[in-house]
């Protein structure tokens, strides 16, 4: 498997980046049929948890949680062929997701473009010595 | 007047430092060699990439300097002298200022308890600075010198677009009372703003950093997988990084070892004394909001959320290898404001 290949980009966490990343990794690995169905339905069950919606936002632990218990069943019910391969894969994803989860709410990294006001202007001058 | 413009931000763990150029991290430990040690050192083709030669003085950084003596890495007062907090500039300015620059304007931050050094650390960095390193010699002439609080500078990384000019970042950091908890590499500081102005009367510092945390998952790993680690000297600090959020250390050959219990227990050292930290400054109830700044706070953030139990805890970037620059980065972006608005 090669290195990382889901790997999402952390300056740019959104839905399109996961599913870009998802589909990145079905092109990029050779995965069996088998292994691409199993992956077929973990992007199917990330996307359709919303992960990104605010719902998915605010319960993320609990979604994640959910989602975790949902993969083992799935890979339970898997035969072995790449079973090594499809486990990296989720416990990658599932890494990778709860990283992006907790970033996504906690930062909304965008220049917004509003002028600095005099008012910060001065309280930065104030704390430089 | 022109001035290049650079910032500063020497920490107790790490050195990072940001220019228009790019910008550098090297670890925080520097030592003057002696002539002996010189001597054996050329006796080599070529000096060590972390050994610098300083208005005339050999010295070494990183591991080089504490292999080569008691002292490399130095904390509070006696370092802001000009052999050790002024070299340690140099060699940053060395770093990423790729000509002879005379006019720099340096922005140097200091934690909480460190502001009453200020004078220290303009007197040991203003002057200037011939750096040689693997055959190259520059000069450097640090002309103006500010300095300002670390965690204000991690507050700006936050809100300060990257030329400095427009804000960027959640309106909820800016509107409201906002608790700053930067959590650096060997201390924890706290500050406060109030609708994007920072409180100057406030902030308190406290002696423990994620390195505490580091140092101690480390010790736990080798403990458990003692066998495993038999042959290995050191661990890989950036694994341990990831070890600390993952709970799952990556020990390459030896494949993937799960270390989730001592992760939360050493993470636990750190949060624990945050969280009693953060509830004498009034705790969540007190804040609008909550910033997580530095380091220490992109590693140990999903603990922290967890432990302070807020609704709107935020990290200062997306991007965990910026944070480690906050300060640096935050201090840059202040810098620009101000030479845009012509205060400088």
């Amino acid at each position: 498997m090669a290195d990382k290949p889901y790997s999402f980009r952390m300056d740019k966490p959104s839905q399109l980046s996961l599913r870009t990343a998802l589909e990145h990794y079905l092109a990029e690995n050779e995965a069996d049929n088998k292994s691409q169905q199993l992956i077929n339905l973990v992007k199917d069950a990330l996307i359709e948890k919303g992960y990104f919606s605010e719902e998915g936002r605010q319960s993320t632990q609990d979604a994640i949680a959910e989602l975790r218990n949902e993969i083992n069943d799935r890979i339970e019910q898997r035969v072995e062929t790449s079973r090594r391969t499809i486990e990296d894969f989720v416990r990658n994803l599932l890494k990778d997701t709860e990283r992006i989860a907790t970033i996504n709410r906690a930062s909304e990294s965008i220049a917004n473009g509003e002028e600095i006001g005099d008012d910060i202007l001065q309280n930065i001058l104030e704390g430089l010595e | 007047m022109d001035y290049t413009i650079v910032s500063a931000d020497v920490g107790n763990a790490n050195i990072k430092i940001k220019s228009a150029h790019g910008k550098t991290d090297f670890p925080h430990a520097l030592i003057e060699l002696t002539g002996s040690q010189i001597e054996r050192l050329q006796m080599g083709s070529e000096l060590p990439k972390s050994t610098y030669l300083i208005n005339g003085h050999y010295y070494a950084i990183g591991e080089q300097a504490v292999r080569s003596g008691a002292g490399a890495a130095r904390y509070g007062a006696a370092r802001y002298v000009p052999e050790y907090y002024g070299a340690l500039i140099a060699i940053g300015l060395f770093r990423v200022l790729p000509h002879d620059t005379r006019n720099i304007y340096l922005l140097g931050t200091h934690t909480v308890q460190d502001k009453v050094y200020k004078a220290d650390m303009i007197e040991a960095a203003k002057q200037t600075w011939t750096v040689e390193n693997q055959g190259i010699r520059r000069v450097f002439r640090i002309a103006n010198m500010i300095t300002a609080n670390e965690s204000d500078m991690h507050y700006r990384f936050a809100t300060l677009a990257d030329s400095g000019l427009s804000f960027r970042g959640s309106d909820r950091i800016r509107r409201g009372s906002c608790a700053i908890l930067d959590i650096g590499g060997l201390t924890t500081a706290l500050s406060v703003a109030d609708d994007g102005k920072i409180d100057h009367t406030a902030g308190d510092t406290r002696m423990r950093g994620v390195l505490d945390a580091l140092d101690e998952l480390g010790r736990l790993l080798r403990s458990k997988y003692s066998r495993e680690f038999k042959q290995t000297r050191t661990l890989n600090p950036l694994r341990l990084r990831d070890a600390l959020m993952d709970g799952e250390f990556d020990a390459g050959g030896l494949g993937i070892l799960d270390c989730a219990v001592e992760a939360e227990e050493a993470s636990n050292i750190v949060v624990s004394d945050l969280l009693k930290f953060f509830d004498d400054w009034g705790g969540s109830a007190s804040y609008d909001s909550v910033l997580l700044a530095g380091g220490g706070g992109a590693l140990l953030r999903q603990r922290i959320q967890a432990g302070i139990n807020h609704r709107n805890v935020f990290l200062t970037d997306q991007n965990i290898d910026q944070m480690f620059m906050g300060a640096a980065i935050g201090g840059f972006r202040t810098l620009q404001l101000l030479e845009a608005k012509g205060k400088l």
